[in-house]
């Protein structure tokens, strides 16, 4: 060690200066780097991804959202739900409860809890003083090419449909033609078949053959 | 030392430029951003080679012009965006973000959309700034997918990546009323410039105080109309509503009888005027059924026709009915539908559905239409409605409401064994309000 030290004693004062130069140059450039992970990092994931509007949204659903977003998935409980604004109502399902909150249209944003602990949420993401949504494609285009996707809705009709994402405990229902999100459910991570028994009572394939006047009878 | 001060100089000059580089969403990949032109936009294509121009410019192929494809609609005909938009061919290049006035600006991404297969496909955006007062907006079309996120703001000169295919189509439009959503009113907005100066030099700039409609002159007639310009043979005289000035349609006021129009042109006028194309061999009259309804319509209820921008009709046969489950209106001409007051309340119901699955719902105004039926105990306007179950009740219901609304009229009247009943009550209590609202003017009762 004495020896290491009297080496770099020995140095020129030139050479000495820039090593300290290049060190300080690394030790800041280090703390910009980890800053910026650090920030990307404090995002956490369980709460699911941002409702974010073509133009800025109304007030009512700005506050409603701050529920929703709130909410982290497998770490929120019962207790913190209570507390929360908007809050509606429970319903108390065996080891389930069923939280619904106000979204300002005749479907509630939903948040179901297991053993005490937040399992799912559902956010309406319709604004419902100027009838915006997020764009779909957007969504679509973050995540990629779902796992599963399904056509047909009972809540919004036949053409709607609900992407799943169950590996990553997300599922996006919207309709394509405009490029509209309608509703984002978080969940934990489950399969296909899962999702479908426990989250996805919405969707229905059997809604195809609609808007068919059909031929006339008895002219 | 001196080579101790440079370096230090160095390294202090670099470390900003490392850490923004951490942060930049997007940075410019293998092409350097075009020169910066002297003119007001630099073009975002380092080619500023234009291969469509507006309408404006090359009334003949320019798009919107005489010879542009039927198959891409032109809201508000050569008055619109799309009428004023440029295409510049990218030779496998990439689309930059502009400079205005030869001055970096932050420009926000208002709005992604996919552009339909049959309107070039791709992907649209739709980015605002403000510069020296002035509010800009930037619709870019036909892109492969730009690593831009809706809400996020992006400088000059940011890589917007490749094209689709072979150009990027673009618009810029001034103070616009609203954030524009491509394939609505916002598309009629006289803020839409003739866009071929931010790539051609030689093509005018417009002035600050130069957003009226380009098609209007100072005293306010009508100088170019694409109807006016076909109607009759050429040695007709045009008629007076070519020539007679323009003012804006009060909805609910009764409108004046449609311009004729020649023979043989209506599938033409239906598309340039009111946005719709006719798909099938239909016959002359239910054409003229069409473009006389859709012409009242255009003056009493605006923002329905506004509705049926690139929508579809096609010509069905009556075995099959009438129907709107290939995403797009089908109907049948022949036998009971060879009368128009059979004819007419049934394909306004099923341009309902169209607006219902297709158009944005800040237009369609679906959710409020199912907020209000399902916070009122699902009431049905017609029985036709009442034979149904959920959800299709529902969105019959909406259907209903529009032919209602528009004809006085609708399918109960007409399918499934004959005359059927209207509840009048809840068309006064739920739904005329919002009727009027989704199409822009008064119902017809």
């Amino acid at each position: 060690m004495n020896n290491l030290i009297n080496s770099v004693q020995r140095l020129p004062k030139p050479v000495l200066l820039l090593i300290i130069i290049l060190g300080l140059f690394l030790l800041i450039t280090l703390a910009v780097l980890t800053s910026t992970q650090q920030t990307e990092e404090e995002l956490p994931k369980e709460t699911g991804p941002d409702v974010i509007y073509p133009q800025p949204p109304s007030e009512d659903v700005q506050r409603r959202s701050q529920s929703y977003s709130a909410i982290e998935i497998g770490k929120t409980t019962t207790e913190e739900i209570k507390v929360l604004p908007e809050l509606k109502g429970e319903q108390v399902k065996g080891n389930q409860t069923e939280f619904s909150f106000n979204s300002g249209l005749y479907t509630d944003n939903k948040v179901v809890a297991e053993n005490g602990v937040v399992v799912f949420k559902k956010i309406i993401t319709t604004d419902p003083q100027t009838w915006q949504h997020p764009p779909l494609s957007s969504y679509l285009g973050a995540y990629g090419s779902p796992e599963a996707e399904f056509t047909g809705s009972n809540t919004y009709g036949s053409r709607f449909k609900t992407y799943v994402y169950p590996s990553q405990g997300l599922a996006f229902l919207g309709n394509p033609a405009p490029d509209e999100l309608y509703e984002i459910h978080v969940f934990e991570p489950t399969t296909i078949e899962q999702y479908r028994l426990k989250w996805g009572s919405d969707i229905n394939e059997n809604l195809d053959n609609q808007h068919n006047e059909g031929a006339l009878i008895g002219r | 030392m001196k080579l101790l001060i440079v370096l230090v100089l160095v390294l202090t000059a670099l470390l900003p430029a490392i850490a923004k580089a951490q942060q930049a969403p997007n940075n410019p990949i293998d092409n350097a951003p075009p020169e910066v032109s002297s003119e007001a936009f630099s073009c975002p294509v380092a080619t500023k080679r234009i291969i469509t121009h507006s309408a404006q410019i090359d009334p003949v192929n320019g798009h919107c012009g005489q010879t542009y494809s039927r198959t891409f609609s032109c809201n508000c005909g050569t008055q619109g965006r799309r009428a004023k938009a440029i295409d510049v061919a990218t030779d496998g290049g990439d689309v930059f973000l502009p400079q205005i006035g030869g001055q970096n600006v932050n420009w926000k991404l208002n709005l992604a959309y996919p552009i339909a297969p049959g309107d070039g496909g791709g992907n649209g955006y739709v980015f605002e700034t403000e510069a020296g007062g002035t509010r800009w907006h930037m619709d870019f079309v036909h892109m492969a997918g730009a690593p831009v996120e809706v809400g996020q703001t992006y400088p000059s000169g940011t890589n917007l990546g490749k094209v689709h295919q072979t150009h990027v189509h673009f618009t810029v439009g001034r103070n616009l009323a609203n954030s524009p959503v491509p394939g609505t009113a916002t598309d009629c907005d006289p803020g839409w410039l003739v866009s071929d100066f931010v790539c051609d030099p030689n093509a005018p700039v417009p002035t600050p105080t130069d957003n009226r409609p380009s098609g209007l002159s100072s005293q306010g007639t009508k100088a170019s109309n694409r109807l006016c310009v076909k109607v009759g043979t050429p040695t007709t005289e045009k008629p007076a509503a070519c020539t007679a000035p323009v003012s804006p349609v009060t909805p609910g006021v009764a409108p004046g009888a449609a311009p004729p129009v020649a023979s043989g042109e209506f599938v033409q006028t239906i598309r340039s005027q009111f946005g719709v194309n006719m798909e099938g061999g239909w016959g002359e009259t239910h054409l003229q059924w069409i473009y006389e309804k859709f012409y009242e319509l255009q003056q009493t209820n605006p923002k329905f026709i506004e509705l049926l921008s690139r929508e579809t009709i096609g010509l069905t046969d009556s075995n099959e009915g009438p129907n709107q489950l290939a995403t797009y209106v089908r109907m049948p001409q022949d036998g009971y539908w060879a009368n128009n007051n059979n004819f007419m309340p049934v394909l306004i119901h099923e341009l309902g559905h169209t607006i219902y699955h297709n158009k944005r719902d800040a237009g369609a105004l679906s959710s409020k239409h199912n907020d209000i039926y399902n916070s009122n105990g699902k009431p049905a306007l017609t029985t036709y409605v009442s034979g149904y179950g959920e959800p299709t009740r529902m969105t019959e219901n909406y259907a209903e409401v529009i032919a209602y609304c528009l004809t006085g009229d609708g399918v109960y009247n007409h399918m499934k064994g004959g005359a059927g009943s209207i509840n009048l009550e809840y068309w006064a209590t739920y739904y005329k309000t919002l009727a009027e609202e989704i199409t822009g003017g008064a119902c017809r009762r």
